[in-house]
């Protein structure tokens, strides 16, 4: 540890986690030797986009006395003005920003843990196969929890029919599981997405490669253009897969059902314009 | 496909032993006649009828699979 000069510099990332994680490593060393002050505590913003960053300050703590433990664990007391979570321990903590950091980040603003996040998708998956197997359907549901977000996978041998027209009859399942599970009350408030045959990702990369070489022609033309009307889950994959892209933006106009995602240019291309005018 | 709307709609409802499920067969088609409590009318069709035309998606996805129709009614 550095003891001469102790500067103290400023961290923006995701989250405060992430932030501290990068403190930590640029001092390298352990969360426990920081001195950590929250500038701003960040927020995720519309759908996850333009969100505002999370700003620390942090400076290592240098000892006086040899390192003994306990006077470390008591030092830093400022810590608590960090959330809820950072509280239950170091190791915990630690966890929570490495692998499940996504998770983290989601149920964290809703103040709940994995544990019962899991329980909750369950309950969904117990309700999604008592809806099917009261339907004659060929499927059954299962929890897929590996990934940040629990979602449910449904198999079988009807799932054409489960999955339906453009998606219909999933997203139907999907919107009464949804409805029977809030009223069970199971304290997490959290959208299951079913998933079958692997039909939304793959309807998620379409979505993804539309958008991309739409973008391209709205930024060769200078004109927007408004994509068909979709639902809220596709739209957001729309806006994500343009947020980094270059020259163009996206907003979504129209109501209910009726609402798109448009795509504008952000030059317009004056030239053409005074040429059509002078015409 | 009565026992589907059934289940659906007692899962759905606060009063779960005022709903009747009537099917009427017919030669081809069938109808599913639901009847809830008055109180409960509103969740069964939802929010610019939502709930109810996902009911309707899914049976009709059920009679699919039966070869048959169905069609469901809401009585008041």
């Amino acid at each position: 540890m550095n003891q001469t000069t102790v500067e103290t510099r400023q961290f923006e990332d995701k989250t405060v986690e992430k932030a501290i994680e990068a403190a930590c490593e640029y001092f390298g060393c352990a969360k426990k030797d920081l001195e950590i002050e929250i500038v701003t505590r960040g927020s995720t913003g519309l759908f996850g986009l333009g969100g505002k960053k999370a700003k620390i300050k942090a400076k290592p703590i240098t000892p006086t006395v040899k390192e003994g433990p306990k006077e470390e664990e008591a030092e830093p007391a400022k810590e608590t003005v960090s959330g809820p979570k950072e509280q239950k321990g170091e190791q915990e903590a630690a966890v929570r920003n490495g692998v499940e950091a996504d998770t983290a980040r989601q149920t964290e603003a809703q103040g709940i843990d994995r544990e019962q996040l899991e329980r909750h998708v369950s309950i969904a998956c117990q309700i999604t196969n008592e809806i099917l197997e009261r339907s004659g359907l060929s499927g059954k549901a299962n929890v897929v929890a590996q990934t940040a977000k629990p979602y449910i996978n449904i198999t079988g041998d009807d799932l054409s029919l489960i999955i339906g027209k453009e998606g219909q009859t999933l997203d139907a399942l999907e919107y009464i599981v949804n409805l029977c599970l809030r009223r069970k009350d199971t304290g997490v408030n959290y959208r299951v997405m079913l998933e079958a045959a692997g039909y939304r990702e793959r309807r998620r990369k379409n979505l993804v490669s539309m958008a991309e070489r739409l973008a391209i022609k709205v930024k060769r033309s200078g004109k927007p253009i408004a994509l068909e009307p979709m639902p809220a889950r596709e739209r957001r994959i729309v806006h994500v897969a343009l947020k980094e892209f270059k020259g163009v933006r996206t907003h979504s106009s129209g109501q209910g059902s009726s609402r798109k995602v448009v795509i504008t240019p952000l030059r317009k291309k004056r030239r053409q314009r005074k040429q059509r005018n002078n015409q | 496909m009565k026992d589907l709307i059934e289940h659906i709609a007692k899962a759905l409802v606060d009063f779960p032993d005022q709903v009747e499920v009537n099917e009427v067969e017919g030669q081809q088609t069938s109808v599913i006649e639901l009847k809830v409590a008055k109180e409960d009318l509103g969740k069964i069709i939802g929010k610019q009828g939502r709930t109810a035309r996902a009911m309707r998606t899914i049976l009709s996805a059920a009679s699919t699979k039966l070869k048959k129709r169905a069609v469901l009614e809401i009585l008041e």
